[in-house]
């Protein structure tokens, strides 16, 4: 499940809009995901390749840098770091 | 809200299951020196540490969609009612947000340095997590 389909997902719920409960069967699925991608590394005894890893990177990074963007956030950013960080 | 907020702690608890990361499984690389660039090969020195981490950015990414997805409602004032976003609270929750990545490309740095030691890592994981869980808490402030 992309991340687009998961901010669908909360949209819907946010605005009370039918089909919850399918919806609520996706997130299942995208949180299923991650538990068998993480499954599979611990039945393998092994962690995250780099590929695996860069990949969920970048799709945090890719999140982060649409989240920053919105609404008024602070141009000044924080002692956390700027509002571009990463 | 309350299902997103409940697959947030479904995501996190997964994460608390993780206990501080073992010895390397691998020769531990001298400080400074840069992973194999294989795409096969692993991210991290630790399997265990390597899978606190996967946890942490699967929990990361279901947290900052619901996020993305409040603060992409229109802002909230006297003409514009709910569904809204509140301003201030998105701005907290961009902070929360700054502070959780950064944490968790701060535990990545460290667990690609394994000369640092298990306890460095361990504290670093544990960082990136608890960064993680107060942005998530701040999800939980969304009506």
């Amino acid at each position: 499940m992309s991340a687009a389909a998961v901010a669908d997902f909360a949209i819907k719920l946010m605005q009370g809009l039918p089909g919850l409960v399918q919806a609520g069967v996706d997130i299942a699925a995208h949180i299923g995901q991650g538990t068998a991608m993480l499954n599979a590394m611990k039945n393998e005894d092994r962690g995250p390749t780099q590929a695996e890893y860069e990949a969920l990177r970048a799709l945090n990074q890719q999140a982060h840098d649409e989240f920053q963007r919105l609404g008024t956030a602070d141009p000044q950013g924080d002692a956390q770091g700027g509002a571009s960080s990463g | 809200m309350k299902l997103a907020i409940l697959a947030l702690s479904a995501a996190l608890a997964l994460g608390g299951c993780a206990s501080p990361p073992g010895p390397a499984t691998s020769a531990p690389a001298p400080v400074g020196t840069l992973p194999a660039a294989s795409p096969s090969a692993p991210a991290f020195s630790s399997a265990e540490a390597g899978r606190a981490m996967v946890t942490a950015r699967i929990g990361y990414d279901v947290a900052i969609s619901a996020a993305t997805a409040y603060g992409k409602l229109p802002t909230c004032s006297a003409t514009q009612r709910a569904p809204c976003h509140d301003a201030a609270l998105l701005a907290q929750l961009q902070k929360a947000d700054r502070t959780a990545f950064n944490a968790l490309d701060a535990a990545d740095a460290i667990l690609r340095t394994p000369a640092l030691g298990a306890g460095a890592m361990s504290s670093a994981v544990a960082a990136a997590q608890a960064a993680l869980a107060a942005f998530t808490s701040l999800t939980g402030e969304i009506k």
